[in-house]
């Protein structure tokens, strides 16, 4: 209905506009009034009246509100990023756990000399669509409940079983199958503390709108001494020869830096011992650098060797996810590292 | 203005935020009413699930809130309208929604909606007398500022559009009850 259209049939009964406010704010209007102002006038004093008492809150809902003050210290977060947040961060962690597993999974092929083009292709738009799953899964919405009890009820239930919001809880429930890098997220972050201890790398950082449920969940990244070494030296190596160095503040990285710090050596040195005795001297450029991976390959078994690498740049993508913006360009990057990796082994 | 709330809006406020139960509820319960009613002029089935939405997302920012009486109300009353908008959202997405029978005989029974206005009329009908004599834009208008006792700019604010806009829309929203309801059969309080 269009606003001109409106206009059409008013003509009977103006409201002065001196009167407007003090109508639409409740005040008491001039005593000279028209028919018509009058009666707005009482249908907005039934508007304001007292409640009803299946409209007041009850003393559950009240004391369930009173502890949510209690339960969340000063956090400056408007509705909408708080809203927003579980979305933009699952959406992130699934995007960048499926780029460093293609960088990962880059670098094993191009080992093998086999480069995965098509396979990225068909990776990428895999992760797209486990994103677009990640985010849509909150369209589930939950049924009908009357009463600001149950709601309150349902709303903080939902809220207390993990340390994230309670849409983002439906996401991950109801995604199990589909959402692999999600699901392998969520679950170790929120419903089982006890896997932090595994070293696993699929932390993700909490927001300031779950701050205060996930105060003591870090990120720990992948273990920079373990089997992830040789796909975290690979990535950090070839990007510094092309000139774009990983990001050292995210996570995996930083692990790396500092497992080399404390052996006593560079990030170079420390990566250099990933490879077999003939490797080259470190510090080097990529094709001395990533030729020991080469001929490591070549006396191992290919197929295991690069199943090995693939799982190790999982657990990147998922610390990466957790570290920062920044590991998302990373992981971009890396991608692109393994391929050009792949490429250097195959021209000797 | 909340009801049983006066100039010590600051006290109870500050009580609150350090999580005072009797000031809390001061502070709640004064608006609740009138934030359920808003709720269910915009979505009647939701109500109490999106009232409960903004409860909860209000507990959760109380104590960086910072701001007088009217901003808390313009605060809350624009987590509610965000609310309506998502659940919206979510709805659009799912499609298809069960409807009791109930809401089709309100349906029919609404197509003359002056006759509802007799001498007992609850809040819930005139929100519903409202709704279904404006357009959305016009009742949303008079409903966040007789409901919220909000001024013109604050519902430009949450609606996001300007404060002139509100007044040209208040102005022909008003003419329009003036005349619809006036014409038919005036009202009895």
């Amino acid at each position: 209905m269009s606003e001109e259209r409106d206009l059409d049939d008013v003509h009977h009964y103006l409201v002065p506009e001196s009167q407007v406010d003090d109508l639409l704010a409740g005040r008491e209007v001039a005593e000279e009034v028209s028919e018509g102002v009058t009666n707005i006038s009482g249908l907005f004093a039934v508007l304001r009246q007292p409640p009803d008492v299946d409209e007041q809150m009850s003393a559950a809902s009240l004391q369930r509100l009173v502890s949510m003050v209690g339960a969340h210290p000063d956090i400056d977060v408007s509705p909408r990023r708080a809203e927003m947040q579980p979305r933009i961060r699952k959406t992130k962690v699934t995007a960048l756990a499926v780029a460093l597993t293609l960088c990962t999974a880059g670098a094993a092929a191009a080992a093998t000399g086999n480069l995965p083009g098509p396979l990225n292709w068909a990776n990428s738009s895999g992760a797209t669509h486990v994103a677009a799953n990640a985010a849509d899964a909150k369209a589930d919405g939950s049924p009908s409940v009357t009463g600001l009890d149950n709601a309150l009820n349902r709303i903080t239930d939902a809220k207390t079983v993990p340390a994230t919001t309670s849409r983002s809880t439906i996401a991950s429930t109801t995604n199990p199958a589909t959402t692999k890098p999600s699901t392998t997220t969520k679950p170790s972050a929120t419903t089982d503390p006890s896997t932090s201890t595994l070293g696993s790398p699929t932390r993700y950082p909490p927001t300031t709108a779950d701050a205060s449920a996930t105060q003591t969940a870090q990120p720990v990244g992948p273990d920079a001494t373990g089997p992830a070494k040789h796909g975290l030296c690979n990535a950090y190596l070839d990007s510094l020869a092309k000139g774009h160095p990983k990001n050292p503040e995210a996570i995996a990285f930083r692990n790396l830096i500092a497992a080399a710090t404390a052996a006593g050596q560079t990030v170079e040195q420390f990566c250099a011992t990933t490879s077999p005795p003939t490797t080259t001297p470190p510090s080097t450029t990529v094709q001395t650098t990533t030729l020991p991976s080469t001929t490591e390959v070549a006396t191992s078994p290919p197929s295991s060797k690069a199943n090995g690498s693939g799982g190790n740049g999982n657990g990147s993508g998922g610390s990466g996810g957790g570290a920062s913006n920044g590991a998302h360009d990373s992981g971009s990057t890396a991608s692109a590292a393994g391929s050009s990796n792949g490429q250097g082994h195959r021209k000797p | 203005m909340i009801d049983g709330v006066a100039d010590d809006f600051t006290v109870i406020l500050a009580a609150a935020q350090a999580g005072d139960d009797r000031a809390i509820a001061q502070l709640f319960t004064g608006i609740h009413p009138r934030l359920r009613r808003f709720m269910w002029s915009a979505e009647p089935r939701f109500a109490d699930d999106l009232a409960g939405e903004v409860w909860e997302a209000v507990a959760r920012g109380l104590r960086s809130f910072n701001g007088g009486e009217s901003d808390l109300r313009a605060w809350i009353f624009t987590i509610a309208r965000r609310r309506i908008v998502e659940h919206r959202r979510r709805a659009t997405r799912r499609k298809t929604e069960p409807v009791d029978d109930a809401f089709f005989v309100q349906m029919v029974s609404n197509e003359e909606p002056e006759r509802v206005v007799v001498d007992t009329m609850a809040a819930t009908d005139i929100v519903e007398l409202v709704k279904t004599l404006l357009s959305a834009d016009q009742a949303e208008v008079v409903l966040l500022r007789v409901l919220g006792d909000l001024d013109a700019a604050q519902v430009a604010a949450i609606v996001g559009r300007s404060e002139n806009w509100v007044r040209v829309t208040q102005h022909r929203a008003l003419r329009k009850l003036a005349d619809r309801v006036t014409a038919k059969m005036g009202v009895t309080r």
